[in-house]
């Protein structure tokens, strides 16, 4: 190897942005520090957030009619179930239902929850009827005179069978029982969000861990609760952060073997970390579920851009022999390739923002000032520092080259880069591509699992879930329709009955349970009015009888003025087929029943939004797809100014995209909301390695080395900064796998892959096409970076 | 193009639905009382809707139900089929004279006639379009009234006029009720109950008083209301008789009407209840009539409807429908209640269906099981009319 023309260059080719940063290190170290104190304390300061609001896609049509209707809608809110269980014997018991008081009476003042619709056994509101020959009994279900004597029991069990609520508020079984508990999201007289961890604390520490016992078991579901669990989920998250940090420490150690050379990287690695969160916080950002995991993204990167530096700088400190010099060598000779590198992977982040979802939004948002931070931590302080602190003589030892002695791996490796393994390499990745494509056809959108898809089959949320869903005829999967009609006809007979014909007519779709709407209020009611005979259960052609059944109907299936019924359509799940079965059987309906005074608006209700959200998301997964392979590809071109590099880089990450989805498919992980980032944050990242590797080749091929020698320069000395990157990387996200959240441990999965995967393509694909497509003795050799344009 | 497509086969439809609708001729004519005639949709879940009533015809089950649900089974109940019913409201209560003559009836006063033991139905009686008829007859019965009193009471001598005065008054107000109702969207009381004593003659009863005569088969229905002396307009809810010329109306506030001479003149039976009778049943071996209904009541009557007296069933819940067949009666209702009696009302065997759904109508099989309509379709009775129960 040649040293000349470098130290040459060091002397009189050093560009603006080195003068500016290495003429001025004190100033530039004194910056650094302000900055990190300052985005130190505003880091200290950033909340968790999860609002509703932000998970949901906005700009689908059927949340914008949603959001239309929002003020009518919100009776259908937010809220939680709880249910108190008794093990031993029935809730026929004055033990159980005392603590069911006292668990109602200590929900009634959790912040957050609207006090006017908690419901339990005790509530008033809580009626039984009767028809008699005098007209209607009625009465709430714990007798007033209630004692707990055997009479009292006696009479609630009576009551209970004439009230209707057994399977929707008491257990088929008689063993426990529900209190509703409907939660502000926002807070009607402050405005503010609800904080859903508090809430969610509040409920376990004061309702769980307060009244569970051996005999009484406490069950909670709801959105809030979800959110909540998720983010007591992020909690746990910082353990991870530590045996992280630990692993690539010790990586890094292994690598460099030096001390100077494994905590200086690190130390900016997490200064860049500690930047994105400052920013997060300065830009009024919160830390949601999805955006947590992002920290986690920018250590590994910005280990990996650390480690590029470091080995820069060992390799330089062979022929510049002087600390100093080595840095601003190792600078020289990487700014560029580094730039271009983060700034694709904060572009490939930045492609997230297409997806109208605001949690993923901010994941792109987050991981792009994340990667930025990276520029000025690991590309500009970094070597600053190490021109202050330098490799230890151990180090260089271990990193540097030695001409005399053939890296026995790397020449291995570096067949890659001759004819014959090239072209098995090209059909290999052509098959790769084939088995990806074909295994990716069964990929799923959407939720695939029961309960609360985001937490593990087994947390506890998901075996209350199961509970309550066993135990109660009630599904926690609705899809409600939002009936416009013209003001006060909503009650009109022509149009009730087509609400009822819509109630029967979905009843009737596969994986609908059951349908509930004013129309059926209303039928019921008239029944009731006439002594309970069936054959009154009807909606009355005689409007002034409709009318006379209209007023028993609850404001959550029609607002005041009568121009919008709610349609709540039960469903047994939430998989992605089943939404879209429901969703075009309601379209089918509009099609050929609906009418120019009656609309059938979709969507609300929890599976409306998910319905809302799968479309979004088999839209946007394409896009994504497309917009984030357009964009690195075009900055590969803009910065190697050559279609070639564009296919050497961009063919082996579209590999590992497409063997991504047939593992997905495979492991039976759908597209949803949590998978969706990762397709964006594999390919901005594994950009990296390919730039880096071309870079070098194209730079030894231009020196007149023959493929292979090139290869196998390239190899020794970027090559195994980049072999290190994708396990660095890997290591990063690894320990998602064991997060009690489900979707971050299906991210964990699926990044491990392409992080790793990414690695192999660029190591073994990228010089089998280069093989090709460069070709030194044809003189086609595209030019460094640095010199583009110049032939 | 897609669009354009769809235009193309709306058009197509639209065009292919009036020239039907030409040839028939008919259709046009029903668009008058607030469209066409509404077939029932057809639905897989028909079969678990609610079911007002169940008959039998000859080895077939006949169910009929709300939105104009008309199932049959050939297999006692294992499978349903849909029948395509011309009506999409709810049709309370079939009845089979033979194997293969049968009538449903229901909401908007319709009645349903099929020919062919279920299979096929057709509307015999539009009712809301003989409701407008008899509305008309209604305010010109009304109208002549008033005439008839003015010329009275132009003729009158000065001792009359106080009375025929105070007549007028009360016949011009019936009379400007009748017009008021033609002002209205029509609105026919529904049909509650259907028997019919031979295939031609036939009577069904109704709400507000509703009762419904025809002797050719339902050809032509005549409202036979102003017969019974029911000035309240109460709930008709049941209708049978025993064959012979003794008909017996089911009624609210303990009332039965009775005739003994084939529905010519009626009197009213005061039970002694005060509350609502859903049904009334015959028991074919003894003679004897049990009325039905608000919480488990039963009166029985021993003497054509003469004396009546209250027996226990020993269920408390409304009681819907019942069947008499080889001396039992068995009763069925609310919360899946059933009560069969051997002796004629003597004594009772009660029981729950264990689903508790309620159960709104009774048949017998050919093997003499009961089988039940309800809340949610129809099952078996664990209990046969002659040898004992099953498990309960």
């Amino acid at each position: 190897m040649n040293n000349t023309p470098l130290r040459y260059a060091a002397m009189e080719d050093s560009g603006l942005p080195e003068k500016l940063i290495f003429g001025n290190r004190p100033l530039l170290l004194l910056i650094f520090l302000v900055v990190t104190v300052f985005l130190g304390w505003q880091a200290y300061h950033l909340k968790p957030d999860a609002s509703f609001s932000k998970l949901i896609p906005q700009g689908h049509p059927f949340v914008q009619k949603m959001n239309t209707h929002m003020r009518d809608l919100r009776a259908s809110g937010a809220s939680l179930k709880v249910s108190v269980a008794v093990q031993e014997g029935d809730i026929f018991n004055d033990e159980y239902l005392s603590t069911l008081g006292q668990v109602a009476d200590e929900i009634f003042y959790i912040p957050g929850v609207n006090k006017n619709g908690v419901k339990s056994l005790w509530s008033p509101d809580v009626r039984w009827t009767m028809v008699t020959e005098e007209g209607f009994e009625a009465g709430s279900v714990i007798p007033p005179e209630y004692d707990g004597s055997a009479a009292s029991m006696e009479k609630l069990r009576l009551n209970l069978a004439r009230s209707g609520i057994i399977g929707s508020m008491v257990a088929n079984d008689f063993k426990s029982t529900i209190i509703e508990v409907p939660v502000y999201d926002v807070d009607p007289t402050t405005g503010e969000y609800l904080n859903y961890l508090e809430f969610s604390r509040a409920m376990e520490k004061l309702v769980r861990q307060s009244y569970e016992n051996d005999n009484i078991s406490i069950h909670i579901i709801g959105f809030p609760k979800i959110v909540g669990d998720l983010l007591e989920g992020i909690g746990a998250i910082v353990m991870f952060a530590i045996v992280t940090l630990g692993i690539t420490a010790i990586l890094l150690w292994l690598y460099t073997r030096c001390l100077r050379a494994t905590f200086v990287p690190l130390l900016t690695s997490v200064m860049a970390v500690v930047w994105q969160l400052g920013l997060l916080n300065l830009m009024g950002y919160g830390l949601n579920a999805y955006s947590i995991l992002v920290p986690f993204l920018i250590l590994a990167v910005g280990v990996s851009h650390g480690v590029q530096v470091i080995n820069g700088i060992a390799l330089h400190m062979q022929e510049a022999g002087e600390r100093s010099l080595a840095a601003r060598l190792a600078f020289r000779s990487l700014y560029i390739a580094g730039m271009t590198a983060l700034i694709s992977d904060g572009v490939g982040f930045f492609t997230l923002l297409i997806i109208d979802i605001e949690v993923i939004q901010e994941l792109g948002i987050a991981a792009s000032v994340g990667v930025a931070a990276i520029i000025f931590t690991n590309l500009v302080l970094l070597p600053v520092l190490m021109s202050y602190i330098g490799v230890s003589d151990k180090g260089v030892d271990h990193m540097k080259l030695d001409p005399d002695h053939r890296h026995r791996l790397w020449s291995k490796v570096s067949h890659c880069a001759t004819g014959k393994v090239a072209a098995v390499s090209i059909v290999v990745a052509i098959i790769g591509y084939g088995v990806g494509i074909v295994g990716g056809q069964n990929l799923a959108i959407g939720d695939l699992d029961a309960g609360a898809p985001e937490l593990r089959p087994d947390s506890r949320y998901n075996l209350d879930n199961a509970f309550i869903t066993d135990n109660y005829a009630v599904s926690t999967d609705i899809l409600v329709v939002m009936v416009e009609t013209p003001v006060q006809a909503c009650t009109r007979y022509d149009v009730a009955t087509l609400i009822d014909k819509f109630d029967w007519y979905m009843e009737n779709v596969p994986g609908v349970q059951s349908v509930v709407s004013h129309a059926d209020v209303m039928r019921l009611t008239s029944m009731a009015l006439n002594e309970g005979n069936p054959r009154w259960h009807v909606l009355s052609r005689n409007q002034r009888a409709l009318d006379g059944s209209a007023v028993r109907v609850p404001r959550a299936l029609m607002n005041l003025d009568c121009s919008l019924a709610t349609v709540a359509i039960y469903l047994d799940d939430h998989k992605a087929e089943t939404l879209s079965t429901v969703v075009n059987a309601v379209q089918r309906f509009e099609q050929d029943y609906g009418n120019d005074q009656v609309h059938f608006g979709l969507a609300a209700g929890n599976a409306g939004i998910e319905a809302a959200t799968n479309e979004e998301i088999s839209v946007a997964q394409k896009q994504i797809l497309g917009l984030v392979y357009t964009v690195v590809g075009a900055l590969v071109f803009l910065s190697f100014r050559s279609v070639v590099a564009v296919i050497c880089i961009l063919v082996p990450l579209g590999l590992t995209s497409a063997l991504c989805q047939a593992l997905m498919a495979h492991l039976g992980i759908g597209i949803k909301v949590a998978t969706l980032p990762v397709v964006a944050l594999g390919v901005g990242v594994g950009v990296d390695y390919g730039i880096y590797i071309y870079n070098r080749l194209t730079f030894y091929l231009k020196q007149g080395l023959p493929m292979q020698e090139a290869y196998y320069q390239t190899l020794s000395t970027t090559g195994r900064a980049v072999a290190f990157t994708g396990i660095a990387l890997g290591v990063g996200v690894i320990t998602w796998i064991i997060s009690p959240i489900k979707f971050q441990a299906d991210m964990g999965i699926l990044l491990t892959f392409m992080f790793l995967w990414n690695m192999v393509g660029a190591l073994w694909l990228l010089p089998g096409l280069a093989y090709f497509l460069v070709r030194p003795d044809r003189g086609e050799t595209p030019d460094r970076p640095v010199e583009t344009g110049k032939r | 193009m897609r669009r354009f497509r769809e235009l193309i086969k709306i058009m197509i439809r639209y065009a292919a639905v009036h020239v039907i609708a030409l040839f028939l001729g008919v259709a046009h004519a029903s668009l008058a009382f607030g469209g066409q005639v509404e077939y029932s949709l057809q639905t897989p879940g028909a079969s678990r809707s609610m079911l007002l009533d169940i008959a039998v015809a000859g080895e077939r089950l006949v169910a009929v139900g709300e939105r104009g649900h008309i199932l049959t089974s050939q297999d006692q109940g294992q499978n349903w089929t849909q029948a395509e019913v011309p009506t999409s409201v709810m049709l309370t209560r079939v009845f089979f004279v033979d194997d293969k003559l049968g009538w449903a009836v229901g909401h908007d006063g319709n009645v349903l006639h099929s020919q062919d033991g279920g299979l096929i139905w057709a509307l015999q009686r539009d009712g809301l379009a003989d409701q407008v008829r008899i509305n008309e007859d209604n305010a010109g019965r009304a109208l002549s009234t008033v005439e008839e009193l003015q010329a009275q009471l132009a003729a009158a001598e000065e001792d009359a006029v106080d009375a025929l005065e105070e007549a007028l008054e009360e016949a011009e107000w019936v009379l400007e009720n009748a017009r008021e109702k033609l002002d209205m969207p029509v609105y026919a009381p529904p049909l509650m109950d259907v028997w019919f004593a031979t295939p031609e003659q036939g009577w069904a009863v109704g709400a507000y008083g509703t009762l419904l005569r025809t002797a050719n088969g339902g050809r032509n229905w005549a409202d036979w209301s102003h017969h019974v002396g029911n000035p309240d307009e109460l709930h008709l809810n049941g209708v049978v008789g025993d064959g012979a010329g003794t008909l017996y109306l089911a009624s609210e506030w303990g009332m039965v009407f009775v005739s003994t001479n084939a529905g010519e003149s009626w009197r009213v039976a005061e039970t002694g209840y005060d509350g609502s009778f859903f049904g009334v049943v015959s028991n074919p071996e003894t003679g004897s009539v049990f009325a039905y209904g608000l919480l488990g009541t039963i009166y029985r009557s021993e003497d054509q409807g003469v004396n009546w007296s209250a027996v226990d069933g020993l269920v408390r819940g409304s009681l819907f429908g019942a069947e008499a067949v080889a001396g039992s009666v068995v009763f069925v209702g609310q919360g899946g209640i059933a009560t069969l009696t051997r002796d004629d009302g003597r004594t009772f065997t009660p029981m729950v269906q264990p689903d508790r759904d309620g159960l709104f109508g009774v048949a017998t099989m050919s093997d003499g099981r009961f089988v039940a309509s309800g809340e949610r379709g129809a099952r078996l009775l664990v209990v046969t009319a002659a040898g004992d129960q099953g498990d309960e």
